[in-house]
C-alpha cells in the first residue's frame, strides 16, 4: 500500500523521536509530520508495581534486557527484537514502545560536561563533537523545562544552571550517609538532577518512593516522552502510529524517499516522505540503516555503553531499604575530569544508588541459593549503600552493531553485537571502585564488596551512527543528517562521538532538539 | 519423584534460619513459607533426576545432611548450570514475595502502590556541609 506523501517520518517513538517531534512541529506547525513506532503506548494500570507479585516483573515481561523479556516466555508490554550479545561484554537494554527506553530508565539526569565535548582537543583521545556544551546549552534548558527537573542550582561540578523547578528527591538515610563518606574525604557530592517530580508539577504527580521505577512508573512522577513530549507533539497535529515496524529507509539515487513499514496487521506499508528522521536508539537505527542498505564506513562502528560497575558497602545503622528512585539520591563529580597522574584520561561518574528489592538483590548474588545467601541478604537488606562508577567509555571501531544473515520474525535482518571491554576502562573501573570503597569506609561501612563488572548494565546505547565532519570517520554532521544519503536525518543516542562518563538522556533530548530547530531553519 | 523429595530439594536451596540464629524473627525454609517444586519442563525434569542419583536415591538425598545436601546441588549445578539456576530462579521469586518472607525481613508485603514509601529529606547538618561543597568552587574544566 502506498501512501500520501508527507514532509516529514520519524522512526522511533523513544527520547530522540519524541523531543524531535515536538520541537519541529513547534517551529513548524505548516509540516505534516507522522512517527511510526513498533510498540505500543504503556498502559500504567497495568503495570507491575499495582501487584503484589511485583518483584518479579523485573526478571520476566519487564525485565530491562529485551533478550530476557523473550526469553521469560510471557507476553510484554514492549515490542523487542531479540539481540545476539553473545560477545558482548555488557547486555543491551532497552524497551520498544512509545517513550522508547524512557518507560524503563531511571531518569537520573545528568548534563554532559564541557570537556566532555572536546576529548581530543583536551586529552588526546576520542573525538571532539561538531558542536560545544555552549552551543548545546539552550537546549539542555529546553529539555529540562520540558522533562520537568528535581534538583538544586549551584553545583561546583558544572557552569551554572537554571534554577531546578522542583526541590531534590529526598536523599533518604542512604544518601545522606554516603554524603558523610564523601565530606569526611573532602570530595565533592550533590543532589543528582533527576527527570523525576518531587512534587506535583506539570500535571503530573510527585514521587511517592514505591520503588520499582525500572518497572514503569505507575504515578507518572518519572518524567518518560509518553507524558512529556507526545502529549504535545499529538496536540500539535503530529501523527503517531504505533505497532508498526519499520523495514526500511527507501533510497533513490542518493536521496530518502520515504520509509517501508509492516504495519499492526502485518500489511506493508510504503510512506513517501520528504525527509525521513531516524531515532531507533543505538542498535535499532544501525540495524535499520544497514538494512537499507546505506553505505558509511562508521557506521554500526564505536558502540560506547559506558564501563559500569559498583562497590556495595554495609553499615550497622538501618538505611531506607528498596525505595525509590532507585538511581537517584546523590552523585560524585570528584574524578570526573582527566588527571594524568590516575594512569588513565578521562574521568569517572559516583553515583549512589538505592537498594534493589529483596528478590532482585537475591538473584543477583554469585551464589544465590543456600544458607550463605540468605545470610548475606540478612546483613544486607537495609543496611546497604551501592556506588554505582561510571566511566567515560572510548569509541572503538571493533566494538559495533552488525547484521546477522537471518531475517527475524518483525521482518528485519537479525543484529548482533560486538563490544570487548578496553583496558582503558578496566584501568578506569578499578580505580573507580577503589575510590567507591574508600568512600562507602569514611561513611562508616563495616564491610565493603565489588562487582567489578556489572554485565546487565548495557542501559546507554550510543555511537552507531557518529556525528562529525568526515563521511570517512563518523556517519552524520553536527545536525544530525546523514552525510551518505540526502533528507536522511538521525536523531538520538547512536550520534554520540563520544559518551562521557555520564548517563546520556538528558544530551539524547537536547541534541534532538537541536537537530529539529536546524532542520526548522533550513526548511525556511 | 515425589513430594517429600522436592520439598528436600526446596529446603536445602532455602535453609531458612533456625531458632538459635540472632534475627528476631528468622527467615522460614523455603517449604515452611509455601514454596513447592514441580519440574516445568523435560530439561528440569531431568536435572532433578540427576540431583537423586547423586545423592544414591530420593530417600537418601532426604535423610542427607543439609551440608551433605548442599554439596549434592552444588555439584549437579556445575555441570548443568543454566536449567539449575532456573529452578532457582523460580523459587527465589515465589520465596521472596511470600508475605511471611518478607516480615521476617522486616518489610512491607503486598504490592508498592498506591502507598509507596516515605523517606527522609536532607537533614540540616547534611545541608550545611553541602554549603561547603559550594563554597570549595568549581571543578569543572573549561573547554571551548
Ligand atoms: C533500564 C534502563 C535504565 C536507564 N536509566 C537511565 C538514566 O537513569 N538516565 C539516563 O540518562 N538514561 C538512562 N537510560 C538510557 C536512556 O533511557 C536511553 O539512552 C534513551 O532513552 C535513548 O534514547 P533514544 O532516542 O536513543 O532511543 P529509545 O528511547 O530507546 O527509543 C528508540 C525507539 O525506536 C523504536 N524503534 C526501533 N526500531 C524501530 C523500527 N524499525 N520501527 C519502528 N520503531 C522502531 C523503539 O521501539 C523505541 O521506542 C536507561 C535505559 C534503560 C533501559
Ligand atoms: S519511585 Fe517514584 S519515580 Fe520511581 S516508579 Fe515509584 S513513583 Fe515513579
Amino acid at each position: 500500500m502506498r501512501l500520501e506523501l508527507v514532509d516529514i517520518a520519524i522512526v522511533g517513538a523513544g527520547f530522540g523521536g519524541a523531543a524531535f517531534a515536538w520541537r519541529l512541529s513547534q517551529q513548524r506547525p505548516d509540516l505534516r509530520i507522522i512517527c511510526v513506532e513498533r510498540g505500543g503506548f504503556p498502559d500504567r494500570s497495568a503495570m507491575p508495581a499495582l501487584r503484589p507479585d511485583w518483584q518479579r516483573a523485573v526478571l520476566n515481561e519487564w525485565a530491562t534486557s529485551p533478550n530476557l523479556r523473550l526469553k521469560s516466555g510471557k507476553k510484554s508490554p514492549s515490542a523487542d527484537y531479540p539481540i545476539d550479545d553473545t560477545r558482548s561484554d555488557f547486555k543491551p537494554l532497552m524497551w520498544n514502545g512509545v517513550g522508547g527506553s524512557t518507560i524503563a530508565w531511571a531518569a537520573h539526569f545528568p548534563r554532559l560536561h564541557p570537556s566532555d565535548f572536546r576529548t581530543r582537543s583536551l586529552d588526546g583521545v576520542g573525538d571532539d563533537w561538531p558542536f560545544t556544551y555552549t552551543d548545546l546549552e539552550p537546549y539542555y534548558d529546553l529539555n529540562d523545562a520540558e522533562c520537568g527537573v528535581s534538583g538544586l542550582a549551584g553545583d561546583p561540578a558544572y557552569p551554572p544552571k537554571p534554577e531546578r523547578v522542583m526541590p531534590p528527591v529526598a536523599l533518604g538515610r542512604l544518601g545522606m550517609a554516603a554524603a558523610r563518606g564523601f565530606d569526611a574525604l573532602g570530595w565533592h557530592w550533590w543532589p543528582v538532577d533527576a527527570a523525576i517530580n518531587s512534587r506535583p508539577h506539570a500535571g503530573r504527580a510527585g514521587c511517592n518512593h514505591c520503588g520499582p521505577c525500572l518497572t514503569g512508573c505507575v504515578t507518572g512522577a518519572k518524567s518518560s516522552t509518553d507524558l512529556t513530549y507526545w502529549p504535545k507533539a499529538l496536540a500539535n497535529g503530529v501523527e503517531l502510529r504505533t505497532h508498526c515496524v519499520v523495514q526500511q529507509v527507501v533510497i533513490e539515487a542518493g536521496h530518502a524517499r520515504g520509509i517501508r513499514y509492516r504495519d499492526a496487521s502485518g500489511h506493508d506499508v510504503f510512506q513517501p516522505a520528504r525527509i525521513v528522521v531516524v531515532g531507533g536508539n543505538g542498535i535499532g537505527t544501525p540495524r535499520l540503516l544497514l538494512a537499507s542498505g546505506v553505505e558509511s564506513p562508521a557506521l554500526g562502528k564505536n558502540l560506547m555503553f559506558h564501563g559500569a560497575a559498583y562497590a556495595r558497602g554495609l553499615f550497622a545503622e538501618e538505611l531506607d531499604g528498596p525505595v525509590g528512585p532507585v538511581g537517584c539520591a546523590i552523585y560524585s563529580h570528584e574524578f570526573y575530569e582527566t588527571d594524568e597522574r590516575r594512569g588513565f584520561k578521562r574521568g569517572v561518574h559516583l553515583q549512589v544508588a538505592r537498594e534493589n528489592a529483596l528478590l532482585l538483590q537475591a538473584t543477583r548474588l554469585d551464589i544465590p541459593w543456600g544458607g550463605p545467601a540468605q545470610q548475606w541478604l540478612r546483613e544486607e537488606f537495609r543496611h546497604s549503600v551501592a556506588v554505582l562508577v561510571c566511566n567515560e567509555d572510548l569509541p572503538e571501531a571493533h566494538n559495533r552493531v552488525t547484521l546477522a544473515d537471518h531475517v527475524e520474525a518483525d521482518g528485519l535482518p537479525g543484529v548482533k553485537l560486538e563490544y570487548r571491554i578496553s583496558e582503558h576502562t578496566r584501568r578506569s573501573l578499578e580505580f573507580g571502585l577503589d575510590r567507591a570503597e574508600e568512600m562507602l569506609r569514611a561513611a562508616g561501612a563495616h564491610r565493603t564488596v565489588r562487582i567489578p563488572l556489572a554485565p546487565l548494565t548495557g542501559w546507554h546505547l550510543l555511537g552507531t551512527a557518529r556525528m562529525g565532519d568526515d563521511p570517512r570517520t563518523s556517519v552524520a554532521d553536527g545536525s544530525g543528517r546523514v552525510h551518505a544519503v540526502a533528507d536522511l536525518i538521525v536523531a538520538d543516542g547512536s550520534l554520540f562521538p563520544t559518551v562521557g562518563a555520564v548517563n546520556p538522556g538528558s544530551t539524547i533530548g537536547a541534541v534532538a532538539l537541536k537537530i529539529a530547530d536546524d532542520l526548522a531553519r533550513c526548511l525556511a | 519423584m515425589t513430594n517429600l523429595f522436592f520439598e528436600a530439594v526446596v529446603d536445602t536451596i532455602l535453609p531458612g534460619e533456625d531458632e538459635a540464629s540472632c534475627a528476631a524473627s528468622p527467615l522460614p525454609s523455603g517449604s515452611q513459607a509455601g514454596v513447592t517444586l514441580e519440574p516445568r519442563n523435560a530439561e528440569e525434569d531431568a536435572v532433578l533426576r540427576l540431583i537423586a542419583e547423586r545423592a544414591g536415591g530420593e530417600e537418601a538425598f532426604r535423610r542427607a545432611s543439609l551440608a551433605a545436601q548442599t554439596a549434592v546441588l552444588a555439584n549437579v549445578e556445575k555441570e548443568r548450570f543454566e536449567i539449575f539456576r532456573a529452578i532457582v530462579s523460580n523459587l527465589l521469586q515465589h520465596y521472596y514475595e511470600a508475605p511471611i518472607v518478607l516480615a521476617a525481613m522486616g518489610w512491607r508485603e503486598g504490592a508498592a502502590q498506591p502507598l509507596g514509601h516515605k523517606i527522609p529529606e536532607a537533614d540540616e547538618a547534611t545541608l550545611k556541609r553541602l554549603e561547603a561543597v559550594r563554597a570549595r568552587g568549581a571543578i569543572w574544566r573549561p573547554a571551548s
